[in-house]
């Protein structure tokens, strides 16, 4: 664990002010809120405009948007308090509409964007350095925590039933009309081609289309598949032709084995085949169409060096005299 | 079999470090070498035999390929050259040791200080007269020339023959015999500790029979602990006439054993078959060894078999002690087994192996004994002799001898029963069978479901008195353990038939001891141990069901079970003998053996309950349940139960709903019988709530304590599915919220049940619990996978958001039936699940690892219980849970839970599972339903934490055992679920009032707070209850949203007292300035350079501001750390 040695009390990285800010006056040690006028490149960020925006790092979990704008109502009016997880979420916050739905609440250590009505409050909050800690919850602005808050909450959390019915009603009706107007304005463009000829095809119509999922493209593709091998022609070359051929006319070989070969253990392995003498009775294709190294896996061990030079002999020939 | 040549070759490096004292360490090759000389005595000269001053240099180089064919030598001739040191030590040749005047027995003064004489002399006077002569001759016998010596133990039994003439007429009487040898064996001693080649000179009872005792010897240096040379005494051969010693002869007599003076008139004395047995034993060591060299040549797997074998006996705890299955018996069934041609000499190890387990799985020694004769003697006792004499009968070759004399028929029935169950653990190919075998060990603590302990045998003195023993104890040489421990076993095993598969006992053991002590007395056996194995249908019966009352066996059962016997009118008109035990909750039904036990041993053998450690249920003080001591909470489970099925009936048969509801499924752990605390009926108190009558609701008050916790019972309820689902997440949810609108206003109508709808379920308020209703429409959690891509494609995509739906929708729900049917199988694995979970909980893991993972793990112990079986009581279960996470190889091993036996393709499990354990969680469980992903152990827990889990584990077991192996402390088992605490860098803590679950804590509170509710289970029309709100979830909740990249926060959620914070140390480096993480930390200066560290002053305040009320004190341990 790493101890600070010599600590500076209040130290901030270029460009931050560093402010010391308590939760009541009986608490010892400050937290460090960083604090910055808030710069945005374009100019895109309409929510914190440039210039009135202070960009606040590291505020506590305890500390609520009114607190802060309570914090910060000394350097001038203040216009709008935007906390969040991590910077730069604040353009793309969608107004909350629901009281039920979609409510996620922001935990732990935030950020915040503080908007005021004018310049001179961003000064004024850098300059608030130079003062003692400032106290977030104060005698004539408690804020909750621990047991109280989690009362607080526990009793928010409880629904009142006919509000909860009204907003499901009304969500519903409106869903129901976007779903309608979407379907009337699709069977309006039922077989109608747009300006550029093109017919949109659904699966509602005559001829129903594919859905357009993964799944469905996958099934095309296997379909396409089977079809391109079944097509693909077989006895194209002279050369397979005449293998096809020859295959069809010697469909086995015969092949000499030594009878120690075919001795009591390895005759128990090469049962599937029969036996005439000392000859083995193998597949012809089974490893005319391998390697001689196929044999082996037929027999199901390794045959001893003598038949396998035989073995590989007979196959030269054969080659040959085609 | 690989240690025997080490042991070997270091046994005479001692033998030579000792002769030149003054050359100190010599290279075990070369000393091997040289005593390779000293063997041969023909070809190396007598020069060889004076140990010559050896240079350094010359003392290390390499063996000559002269000294290497010698060493061979000594190999081939003489097996060892520790044979050498016999011969050339104590053997007729060297003759070193003076003959003695003889003596009379009891006069001892020639025995110096330092040796005592290893025998118990009771009565001490006896006739006849003692005299030293060196042995006749010295032989190496036993395992170690067969090679089946196997590790930790390498004994070579040396038989020491005693001269003819130290014996005398009758010496066969009175303990004559076996006093001479233990003189005989005295002397021995006293010359052997004078020698400075001996670590240790010690005696020892053989196989703990206090009559034979034996005298050890180890070399001297590095290799003390691993070899050691027994030395037996025993007669000249022809000494004794065999038809003295047959099982029907007397050879005690009972005026010399009470010690009166004349014999009582016409009294006929009994006959004494242990007693013969012990002077036979010594008088066929020589034969048995030919015998059993003889099967063992040109049978290279029987060395293997045997080693097998004595792994398996060890593994059992089966091969030590008085009446043990010893490996010398194992040996002989083997060689029995090729004599009847079960074996052959063709077979490997394995199957050596497997043809004894299943001859002894399928014979029973006590009913059909086994004879080793070749050729009947007509003159030699029959089986049936032997069978009047012992309760187990395996007759040597000599057709005297009875090998299994000692053994107990209970403990041969263990044998048995280990046997049949390897023979099923064998065919079964889904086991390792190697694994489960031979690699894991069976203490009786984990094998058996109730084990008890005889804390004084001393009291066994008053049994056998009890119980008439007087012939068995004059035949036993006066040692009453043996004597009573056959009768009291068929006692317990009569008493609990029916009930127990196996009534077994731990063996006798005695240690070793140095010559200069006392030899320990009967009662330094120890505690005794006894363990019960239950057959799970009829362990907790009530009522043991006699004959009729008119019936001759009447009078039998009455005077078996004494006055708690009685009359009873029976259902079928009959009146029978029957005795009731009394027994209210499940908790106390799985004690009835207890009762039994303490009564029959009570009532039969005079063994008061005091001395009597029953170790049943001693864990289960941790999941009683309420202020009542009598229950553990089974019933409670039963009523949740039977309450969710009446509400799951009316939510099937609710009218007025726009779809049907097309199942109901509990997913509350309460509902598959493995929740720690069961709910438990609840009616509030109105005064200590905030009343809000407009809302039909109770708040918390704050200056109250904080409400008893009501835990909601979560049960799914699926919808049909059908055209009028919108399909669209939104609006699904919107729907959803609906329907729990309309569930609480139907079921209120319909029902006159008080509910409280949310938007995510609503809360029904029946028979006193509160049950959390979840609607759910089956392809929701497909539309929250779809994705569509930027070219307008549907894809299907696992959100986080979809895979904890499916979780709780589907796979929980599944999880709950399937382990609810095997709670239905197993009456105990709820329970034994809820004493595992509260041990992680207690152990502060709880929110590190999933309730399920638990539940599974548990799960396994019972789907695959091999090599035991399936636990029949809690205390059994956890501690074998506890060794699973000990010893499980979680690296490299998925652990397969075939739930419903759903499972066939484990090796395709095993092989995926290898070729991707990286990206697999570190603990994987596989399931028939869920093979690839193990979603019980995705999150959680992470490597840390799971090696935290398994030290603990193996630490908790280690202390559990050692508790429940001690029976004369004060058991404190609790001890393992009080967490160590000084591992933590912070600790908060708590202000009781707050906890709503204090009463769950380990350590019941002493002082209770009125938590404003009152059992009951009738009340309908109430103001609804505070469910599911605890404070401290809520303060835990916070403090990890806030400082989870800074800290690690540990908690008992079953009523602990304090929260344990762990500071990561990785976040506590200072760190450069960066605006994404500069959550709690401060920039200060170091080294003049810009830099992050945690605000740790602050923090701790924070911990007090965010728990206000709730926190009593934060106690900053900085003796870690500094701020």
């Amino acid at each position: 664990m790493a101890a600070a040695g010599e600590r500076v009390a209040g130290a901030a990285p270029a460009g931050y002010t560093a402010l010391a800010v308590k939760f009541g006056a009986r608490q010892r040690s400050p937290h460090y809120l960083l604090v910055k006028e808030h710069q945005v490149r374009e100019g895109a960020d309409t929510a914190h405009p440039p210039r009135r925006t202070l960009f606040v790092l590291n505020v506590p979990p305890y500390c609520s948007p009114d607190a802060l704008s309570g914090l910060f109502a000394r350097c001038g009016r203040v216009q709008s308090v935007d906390i969040c997880d991590k910077p730069g979420t604040g353009e793309k916050k969608e107004k909350l509409t629901s009281k039920f739905f979609n409510r996620k609440t922001v935990t732990g250590f935030q950020v915040a964007y503080v908007v005021f009505r004018k310049r001179a409050g961003v000064q004024a909050a850098k300059a608030l350095s130079q003062e003692g800690p400032l106290l977030i919850s104060t005698e004539s602005h408690p804020v909750k925590t621990g047991i109280s808050k989690w009362i607080a909450s526990y009793a928010a959390s409880v629904v009142d039933r006919e509000e909860l019915k009204a907003e499901v009603d009304a969500y519903m009706q409106d869903y129901d009309k976007k779903i309608a107007e979407e379907e009337a304005k699709a069977a309006k463009e039922e077989g109608v081609p747009d300006e550029e000829g093109w017919v949109k095809v659904t699966r509602k119509g005559r001829k129903p289309g594919l859905p357009r999922t993964e799944a469905a493209n996958l099934r095309v593709l296997e379909r396409e598949k089977q079809k391109k091998a079944r097509k693909e022609l077989l006895n194209f070359y002279a050369w397979q032709h005449r293998e096809t051929k020859r295959e069809r006319e010697c469909p086995t070989l015969l092949l000499p084995l030594p009878l120690s070969l075919v001795s009591h253990t390895v005759a128990q392995r090469v049962r599937p085949f029969s036996f005439s003498g000392g000859y083995v009775q193998l597949p012809g294709n089974s490893w005319l169409g391998g390697s001689v190294n196929s044999l082996d896996s037929s027999l199901g061990g390794p045959l001893p060096p003598p038949v396998l030079a035989r073995a590989a002999g007979i196959f030269c020939r054969r080659v040959c005299k085609s | 079999g690989g240690s025997a040549p080490r042991g070997r070759s270091g046994s005479s490096r001692a033998v030579f470090s000792s002769q030149g004292s003054a050359q100190g360490r010599e290279s075990p090759a070369r000393g091997a070498a040289r005593g390779g000389k000293r063997a041969a005595p023909a070809g190396a000269g007598a020069g060889a035999l004076q140990p010559a001053k050896l240079s350094r240099a010359e003392l290390y180089k390499p063996p000559t390929s002269e000294e290497l064919s010698q060493l061979k030598e000594t190999e081939d001739l003489f097996h060892s050259s520790l044979l050498r040191l016999q011969v050339s030590r104590g053997g007729p040749g060297s003759r070193r040791w003076p003959r003695s005047a003889p003596l009379r027995l009891t006069d001892q003064a020639w025995l110096p200080k330092g040796v005592k004489v290893p025998f118990l002399q009771v009565p001490f006077s006896v006739k006849g007269r003692f005299r030293f002569v060196p042995p006749t001759e010295l032989k190496v016998v036993g395992s170690y020339l067969l090679g089946t010596c196997i590790k930790p133990e390498i004994n070579v039994d040396v038989a020491v023959t005693m001269p003819r003439e130290i014996f005398q007429d009758k010496d066969n009487l009175n303990q004559r015999y076996h006093r001479k040898r233990a003189l005989y064996l005295a002397h021995i001693a006293q010359h052997f500790s004078k020698e400075k080649l001996f670590g240790s000179v010690k005696f020892a009872y053989m196989n703990s029979n206090h009559l034979k005792p034996i005298l050890l010897l180890r070399p001297q240096g590095k290799d003390e602990k691993m070899v050691t040379v027994r030395l037996h005494a025993c007669p000249a051969p022809g000494l004794f006439k065999p038809i003295r010693f047959y099982p029907s002869k007397n050879n005690v007599r009972t005026a010399w054993f009470m010690e009166q003076s004349t014999p009582k008139e016409g009294a006929t004395e009994p006959p004494t078959p242990h007693y013969n047995n012990s002077i036979l034993c010594d008088t066929v060591l020589l034969s048995h060894l030919q015998f059993l060299s003889s099967a063992a040549t040109d049978f290279p797997g029987m060395k293997d078999g045997l080693a097998l074998l004595k792994v398996w006996l060890n593994q059992r705890q089966l091969s030590k002690g008085l009446g043990s299955f010893s490996g010398f018996l194992a040996s002989m069934l083997v060689a029995y087994l090729l004599m009847k041609r079960k074996i052959v000499k063709m077979m490997s190890g394995y199957q050596v192996l497997r043809s004894t387990l299943q001859f002894l799985a399928t014979t029973d020694l006590s009913v059909t004994g086994i004879s080793l004769v070749k050729d009947a003697d007509a003159s030699l006792p029959v089986l049936d002799d032997f069978h009047q004499a012992f309760e187990v009968v395996f007759v040597d070759p000599s057709g005297l001898v009875n090998l299994c004399a000692d053994m107990t028929a209970s403990k041969y029935h263990q044998v048995q029963f280990e046997a049949k169950r390897s023979m099923e653990i064998l065919d079964d190919r889904m086991v390792d069978g190697f694994q489960v075998l031979l690699m894991t060990a069976k203490p009786m603590l984990r094998a058996f479901d109730h084990v008890f302990h005889l804390k004084h045998v001393s009291k066994l003195q008053g049994a056998c008195k009890k119980m008439q023993l007087l012939n068995e104890l004059m035949d036993r040489g006066g040692n009453y353990v043996a004597a009573a421990l056959p009768f009291i076993v068929s006692l317990l095993a009569r008493g609990l038939a029916g009930r127990a598969l196996l009534v077994a006992h731990s063996l006798p053991e005695i240690p070793e001891w140095p010559i200069d002590a006392e030899p320990p007395k009967h009662k330094d056996v120890g505690p005794l141990m006894f363990g019960l194995l239950f057959v799970p249908e009829f362990a907790a019966s009530l009522l043991e069901k006699g004959p009729q009352a008119d019936h001759p066996e009447a009078l039998d059962f009455r005077t078996f079970w004494g006055e708690k016997s009685e009359l009873r009118r029976f259902q079928d008109g009959s009146i029978c003998e029957a005795v009731v035990w009394e027994a209210d909750t499940v908790y106390q039904k799985r004690l009835i053996p207890e009762q039994i036990v303490k009564h029959l041993l009570k009532l039969h053998a005079d063994i008061p309950e005091s001395s009597i450690c029953y170790m049943g249920a001693l864990l289960e003080s941790v999941i009683r349940t309420g202020q009542e001591v009598s229950g553990t909470g089974e019933e409670a489970m039963v009523s949740v139960v039977c309450s969710y099925d009446d509400l799951s009936r009316k939510l099937w048969n609710l009218k007025g709903l726009p779809l049907t509801v097309t199942a109901v499924q509990g997913v509350h752990p309460a509902l598959r019988y493995t929740d720690v605390f069961p709910p438990i009926p609840m009616k509030p108190i109105y005064s200590s709530y905030n009343r809000i009558r407009t809302k039909h609701l109770l708040l918390p008050l704050e200056e109250k304590p904080c409400p008893a916790y009501i835990a909601p019972l979560k049960i799914v309820c699926h919808m049909e599915g059908s055209g009028q689902w919108p399909q669209d997440k939104g609006a699904i949810k919107r729907i959803k919220a609906a329907f729990h609108l309309q569930l609480a206003e139907l079921l209120q109508q319909q029902h006159q049940l008080v509910c409280r709808p949310a938007v995510t379920h609503t809360d029904v308020y029946k028979d006193g619990y509160v049950f959390r209703l979840q609607v759910a429409y089956h392809r929701e959690t497909l539309i929250l996978k779809e994705v569509v891509t930027p070219e307008g494609m549907l894809k299907y995509q696992d959100t986080e958001e979809s895979r904890q739906l499916e979780l709780e929708t589907l796979h929980l729900p599944y999880l709950t039936s399937s382990l609810h049917g095997l709670q239905q199988q197993h009456p105990v694995f709820g329970s034994t699940c809820r004493l595992a979970k509260r041990w992680v909980s207690a152990q502060l893991l709880s929110n590190n690892i999933s309730e399920e993972c638990v539940d599974l793990l548990v799960a396994f112990l019972f789907l695959h219980p091999a090599p035991f079986t399936p636990p029949s009581s809690p205390q059994v279960g956890f501690l074998r849970f506890l060794d699973l996470l000990a010893t499980f190889d979680w690296k490299n091993n998925p652990l397969i839970v075939n739930l419903n036996a759903g499972l066939t393709g484990e090796q395709a499990i095993k092989n995926r599972f290898v070729a991707a354990r990286s990206r697999l969680p570190v603990m994987f469980i596989a399931t028939p339903k869920d093979q690839w992903s193990s979603m019980w152990t995705q999150e959680q827990p992470s490597a840390q934490i799971l090696q935290r889990l398994l030290m603990l584990a193996s630490e908790s077991l280690r202390a559990v055992e050692e508790q429940l192996m001690d029976p004369l402390n004060s058991q404190d088992v609790k001890m393992v679920f009080r967490p160590p605490l000084e591992f933590y860098d912070v600790l908060i803590h708590l202000n009781p009032t707050q906890i709503p679950r204090h009463l769950e804590s380990v350590d019941r509170p002493l002082k209770s707070f009125s938590r404003g509710v009152v059992k009951n289970s009738t009340s309908v029309k109430i103001l609804f209850p505070v469910v599911d709100y605890d404070p401290v979830q809520c303060y835990l909740q916070e403090l990890r949203d806030a400082f989870s990249d800074l800290a690690l926060f540990f908690y008992d959620k079953h009523g602990g007292e304090v929260i344990a914070v762990l500071w990561k140390p990785l976040s506590f480096q200072p760190q450069p300035f960066k605006v994404s993480s500069m959550k709690g930390r401060m920039v200060t200066t170091l080294n003049s350079e810009l830099v992050c560290v945690p605000n740790v002053e602050a923090i701790l305040e924070d911990f007090e501001v965010l728990g206000e009320g709730l926190v009593k004190s934060v106690e900053a341990r900085t003796e870690k750390w500094t701020i």
